[in-house]
């Protein structure tokens, strides 16, 4: 029988493969036992065997508490991650809240929010975001797993190639949670996984004096994404601004491929912020050693810091052209 | 458990086990359109289905998912006309080549138009974004999808006619529904995983953990223990003898260097054991209670490593040749240890310096060739290791059937799998039979044997029947690659042009066996080399062992290795000239009438023989292609201040089959209704050979092709065929059911006659189906149904044998315009203009369609194909997640095939090979536009960013 892992640990089949594995982050805490429908059985076929038993529960609070108290307990929304063969050899117990998640995507003035079950093809095609978080979610470009994929989900792994987090943080999201506190993306990502807990619902910002502009490279378009980037700054006031370019005010910069998971870069925000932007070639040579990226198939590190410094300064330029 | 839902408009109620995804619930319960391309990795999306409408892998939903839920497959076509719809435009549009992602495709297409009744482009590269495709290259897609879109509002609408040929025919050259094309559309059995009856066991191989070891102890008591488990093997209790799993004619020129389980692994997944279970779990567990111990050895993980002094001896046993000999000086005996090596062919050979296989030749004084020059360039080039990833992975069901082994396969080469698994079996080849499933797609790496051998001995020998699928993972590190080559180019010309010398010395590493080490690299000369006119030119080949992944026959073959350095080389002899690259070409290339004297050089293990070229269609083909890009016009602006434009331009050319060494055979019966049943022993891939050889009949019996069923590829019904590589199926195949359809008819006539009371001679055929005399007329269902009587002249049947010294080369002109991006060294294919000549086109939309498909499969080795090893010789990305193929995004938004017939005096109805030719083009083309564009060569494949930034001294 394969060894009981750490609450909230997975680990897919390391066979062969560099294998970007992150800890999901949707709970370890272990309270009562749940009441939900329990079903457990023999081995599953062979494609399948990572799931050994499987709850449908009713209420946030019963997930929880199944979270809680099952060894090797996930949360189960769209599955595009957890039930893909990376994780075939570790043996879980699927808690599936596709049914409790809301789905909604609401905007009320300036607010917006998102329900942690809203599939990446909803936020693509809704009309209520902004542009910049459909192009992310349209990052994602096989559309068969945009249908299933879940933001809720898409947080919950926290990757470092994920298609939507760098958007989030650079948003300053806040994530209401069920039965806790919300939390700031970035408070989130720090938190243990024991204090995660279940994500209903994304909110943020959108004043019309703020502006979004992502970018990714991958080496195909289905490709998963080997740099990502988000900025945001806010609408020029023409107060800085030389040879016609604004001074960027208010500037956040995220970015992923470069550190297990996607991230803020303060460091880059301040050597940007409220100066107008030099051309791309120096915004590349001030960035590039701030990266620190990994060798991989995907590219070498040296590649990756060159890669990045380019994909942060185009996506500095479409913010600037908005601004 | 149980999961309720509605499937395909039924309520069903099936139990399921927590973690059983939907997909695997499905398929228990019969759906079998639903493929598995990729282990559940959700990157290939053939198992997807519509789950409330929208479109979803099912390997990624677990089964308990679906409860409550609506989801529909392929299969509710029958209740579901747009369905039908889409199905009849794929199948008119020639979209369905092997057909394993056509049931993805068909509810991909279905999902979009519920919800955009006329999509644009865009949206429909988004609607079929997630599913694979290695046959089509996507490309005909849209053209399917605006015609279902039509015909949805105007349910008779008839789209235009495309291309036709030969209007004195009535079926060749124009387009006719794939023969199979149906039963694939509909997602109906017809491969190897829908023929496993359900008592079969289930076979596993434990691989090596390492690229080089000895196995120092192996245990299997405890496997052998656990119920359910069958059979344990490993070298202790399997045959010694060695053999090729080349799946290449006898005396294979190949060597015998495989044994079916070592005591040498000599790269990570070799075979060290295989457990034949009743269950799958049970496999699995048996092989992990298996206790090895390894003796690990250092590998060989290069060329360079290979050749060096002092070198780890892959192959450490006795040497022995029953042709050919061993070079001066060579030590043949073994450690004693290790297994041997036989070669039955002379291969030029010294295995225990890792030199597989060598060869070499040429023509004219290459000394004064190059003191002749006024410019003498001297380049290496480097191809590396790229997987064929046919969707359907090796697979095969083994049984035995009144005492004879029945092999149920996915294969390209029937008759060798049967020669082959009979001398690893132990047993007479009367005692086997293969029958060939619909193919998944082959590519090259179904031909060889790289399954059959081990599945049809177990089944052999426990009597048991076995099923045997490769995992993705094993396709990639266990099945077979492209050879990785080195290759150095030096050209000499003048200053008007004029080619006075070229040397191409070419190393290639042919992992850890043998198969196909002599002649892909051979196929690498000679399929580029004798594209030019030269009087000094010469060529050495060397093939090496490594620890890495087996490398075998891919699309093909050499051929896109060659084409790339020495087009590439031409492009830069033509840069240092100061000409433009199309001029220097057309000043060099062979033309009608020309005679190749290189050709002397490359018979492969016997003289080859100079051979005056017949009608070449190559300058018309680049004098179209000049025109229609638009070679000579100012490139268009670039798409950014980062970005430049380039264009580059090759010529390419492949064979036919192979003259003097392959044959086809084929009969065809008149039924007593007048219809016809084929028996091709062709193998049809996907490729459409079978419609080719029901065209053959059809053509010369007046009939439709609705009148001819082919059975095909089943080595018991059918007679033999060398198998379909080498560019072989329409050739040979298709000629040898030309012939035998031609036999028919002579004798309709002969039976006809005496009926009529006319001569033979006087006697011909006219549509549909009726013989016709100066006095009167008879039909073939007459004349069928008088043959099988007491009275009759016994069953009528024509027998069609076809070989041929005859070389066919078709030829192409590929042109192609990228923008390179300077500061990230991202590559984009803008426009790819294919001119393709293939005699006559049998089935021109089809035909089309596999053009397409090998280009986009080119386009992925030039730009992001590699498979990549760490420093122990294990894969790091031997899956779809990591190993990147094109999807339909990656198509070039201007993508142009234009088939340019230049009839074969021998071909039938003048037919030449078309597809694998395609695939030599685009690496050679791309990297010449790069430089073009950005003033750097690149000389190795992929053209990743990375590299690109590198030859741009940015990295």
């Amino acid at each position: 029988m394969p060894k009981k892992r750490p609450a909230g640990s997975i680990r897919p089949r390391a066979f062969c493969n560099r294998i970007y594995w992150r800890a999901l982050g949707a709970g370890a805490a272990r309270t009562g036992a749940a009441e939900a429908s329990r079903i457990r059985a023999a081995p599953a076929p062979e494609d399948d065997c990572m799931v050994k038993a499987y709850f449908r529960p009713k209420t946030a609070g019963e997930a929880l508490e199944l979270l809680s108290n099952e060894d090797g307990a996930v949360l189960l929304a769209g599955g595009t991650w957890l039930l893909t063969s990376q994780f075939a050899w570790c043996p879980m117990t699927a808690i599936a809240i596709t049914d409790l998640l809301p789905k909604g995507i609401e905007r009320h003035g300036d607010r917006i929010i998102i329900g942690a079950g809203a599939t990446f093809q909803a936020i693509a095609d809704s009309a209520l975001l902004p542009a910049a978080l459909r192009e992310a979610a349209l990052s994602m470009a096989d559309r068969n797993i945009r249908n299933r994929a879940t933001i809720g989900g898409n947080i919950g792994a926290d990757k470092s190639c994920s298609s939507l987090l760098p958007f989030l943080l650079v948003a300053e999201a806040r994530y209401s949670r069920a039965q806790a506190p919300a939390l700031t993306a970035a408070e989130w990502q720090t938190a243990s996984p024991a204090e995660k807990g279940l994500i209903a619902g994304i909110e943020f910002e959108l004043p019309a004096s703020r502006r979004f502009a992502v970018g990714r490279y991958s080496r195909t378009s289905c490709d998963v994404a080997v740099l990502t980037c988000a900025v945001s700054a806010e609408l020029s006031d023409g107060s800085g601004a030389s040879h016609g370019r604004p001074a960027l005010r208010g500037l956040r910069i995220a970015m992923g491929g470069l550190s297990p998971h996607a991230r803020r870069f303060p460091e880059l925000e301040s050597l940007f912020e409220g100066r107008p932007l030099a051309d791309k070639a120096v915004i590349e040579a001030a960035a590039a050693p701030l990266f620190a990226p990994v060798d991989d198939v995907r590219g070498s590190a040296a590649f990756k810091r060159l890669r990045a410094a380019a994909l942060l300064a185009d996506v500095l330029f479409s913010l600037e052209a908005s601004l | 458990m149980t999961t309720t839902f509605t499937l395909n408009g039924r309520p069903v109620a099936l139990a399921c086990e927590p973690g059983e995804s939907l997909k695997t619930l499905l398929r228990r319960a019969g759906i079998v359109s639903l493929r598995n391309g990729c282990d559940g990795e959700g990157s290939c999306g053939l198992c997807a289905l519509l789950l409330d409408g929208k479109l979803v892998n099912s390997c990624l939903i677990l089964a308990l998912e679906a409860d409550g839920r609506e989801v529909v497959t392929i299969d509710y076509y029958n209740k579901d006309a747009t369905l039908r719809t889409i199905q009849r435009a794929l199948i008119d549009t020639s979209c369905v080549q092997c057909g394993y992602c056509t049931p993805a495709v068909a509810l991909s297409v279905r999902e979009l138009l519920a919800r955009s009744p006329e999509p644009s482009d865009a949206e429909v590269a988004d609607a079929l974004s997630g599913t694979l495709c290695r046959c089509t290259g996507y490309k005909q897609y849209f053209e399917a999808v605006r015609l279902a879109a039509r015909r949805l509002s105007e349910p008779g609408y008839a789209p235009p006619l495309g291309p036709e040929f030969r209007p004195d025919l009535r079926h060749v050259g124009k387009d006719r529904e794939k023969v199979d094309a149906e039963t694939l559309s509909r997602g109906e059995r017809a491969f190897v995983e829908d023929r496993v009856t359900g008592d079969a066991c289930v076979l596993k191989v434990l691989g090596s953990p390492y690229a080089h070891a000895w196995i120092a102890s192996i245990d299997t008591a405890e496997a052998e223990a656990m119920p359910g488990v069958v059979a344990v093997l490993t070298h202790k209790n399997t045959p010694e003898r060695v053999y090729t799993t080349a799946g290449q004619g006898f005396p294979e020129p190949s060597p015998y260097d495989q044994r079916m389980f070592p005591r040498k692994m000599r790269h990570v997944g070799d075979r060290v054991a295989a457990v034949l279970a009743e269950t799958p779990e049970i496999a699995a567990a048996a092989l992990a209670a298996i206790k090895v111990t390894y003796e690990v050895l250092p590998p060989v993980l290069s060329i360079a490593q290979a050749k060096a002094n002092e070198a780890p001896v892959i192959h450490s046993g006795e040497v022995s040749y029953v042709a050919g000999s061993p070079p001066v000086g060579t030590d043949t005996r073994g450690d004693g240890r290790d297994d041997p090596v036989v070669y039955q062919f002379p291969l030029h050979s010294d295995p225990h310096r890792n030199l597989a296989a060598s060869a070499s030749g040429g023509i004219g004084d290459m000394e004064a060739g190059f003191a002749a020059a006024d410019i003498v360039i001297e380049r290496s080039y480097k191809t590396n290791r790229v997987q064929c990833t046919p969707m359907e992975p090796h697979v095969v069901f083994a049984k035995i059937e009144a005492g004879r082994l029945v092999l149920h396969a996915s294969t390209q080469v029937p008759w060798h799998v049967r020669r082959i698994v009979a001398r690893a079996v132990g047993i007479s080849e009367n005692k086997v039979r293969v029958i060939k499933e619909r193919v998944g797609g082959g590519f090259g790496a179904k031909q060889d044997i790289v399954v059959e051998d081990i599945a049809g001995y177990l089944a052999w020998t426990t009597r048991r029947p076995v099923y045997f699928r490769y995992t993705r993972e094993e396709e990639f590190i266990a099945s077979r690659t492209r050879h990785t080559m080195e290759i150095k180019v030096k050209l000499g010309a003048r200053h008007d042009g004029k080619l006075t010398a070229i040397l191409m010395n070419l190393d290639a590493d042919t992992g850890p066996y043998g198969q196909h080490c002599l002649t892909v690299p051979m196929n690498a000369i000679s399929k580029s080399l004798p594209l030019l006119l030269c009087d000094n030119a010469r060529f050495e080949v060397k093939s090496y062992y490594t620890n890495l992944s087996p490398a075998g026959a891919y699309q093909g073959y050499g051929a896109p290795k060659g084409s790339f350095a020495l087009q590439t080389a031409l492009a830069e002899m033509a840069c240092a000239l100061g000409m433009d690259q199309l001029d220097f070409l057309e000043k060099n290339r062979v033309r009608s009438g020309s005679r190749i004297d290189i050709l002397k050089s490359l018979g492969e293990g016997r003289e080859g023989a100079a051979v005056t070229l017949g009608k070449c269609g190559l300058g018309d083909m680049m004098a179209r292609g000049r025109q229609a890009f638009g070679w000579d016009q100012p490139k268009p602006p670039a798409p950014g201040s980062d970005w430049k434009i380039g264009c580059g331009a090759v010529i390419i050319q492949q064979g036919s089959g192979l003259p003097g060494l392959d044959a086809a055979n084929a009969e065809v019966r008149l039924l007593s209704d007048g219809t016809l049943l084929m028996l091709s022993g062709g193998a049809d891939l996907g490729t459409g050979l079978d419609t080719v050889t029901a065209k053959a009949a059809a053509e010369n019996l007046g009939l439709d092709l609705t009148d001819v069923t082919v059975i095909s590829g089943d080595t018991d019904i059918t007679p033999f065929d060398k198998g379909a590589y080498a560019s072989s199926g329409t050739y040979f195949s298709g000629n040898a059911a030309l012939k035998a359809a031609e036999d028919l008819r002579r004798r309709v006539f002969e039976a006809a006659a005496p009926i009529l009371g006319e001569a033979p001679e006087d006697l011909h055929i006219e549509y549909k189906g009726m013989v016709v005399g100066k006095k009167g007329k008879i039909s073939l269902a007459e004349l069928g149904h008088r043959s099988v009587q007491g009275e009759g002249h016994g069953e009528l049947s024509g027998f069609g044998s076809f070989k041929t010294d005859h070389s066919a080369f078709p030829y192409g002109a590929h042109f192609v315009q990228v923008a390179v991006n300077e500061r990230t060294g991202e590559v984009k294919v803008q426009r790819y203009h294919a001119y393709q000549d293939c005699g006559t086109p049998i089935n021109p939309a089809l035909a089309t369609g596999q053009v397409y498909g090998a280009i986009l499969k080119a386009i992925g080795h030039s730009l992001y194909e590699e498979m990549l090893y760490d420093g122990e010789g294990r894969c790091l990305n031997p899956r779809f997640l990591d190993y990147k193929i094109p999807t339909i995004a990656e198509v070039p938004p201007d993508f142009r095939v234009e088939l340019m017939p230049v009839e074969d005096e021998i071909g039938p109805f003048g037919a030449k090979s078309v597809s694998e030719i395609s695939v030599n083009g685009a690496a050679p083309a791309i990297s010449i536009a790069i430089h073009d564009a950005v003033g750097a060569w690149v000389r190795e494949w992929p053209f990743s960013p990375e590299r690109v930034l590198h030859a741009l001294g940015r990295l």
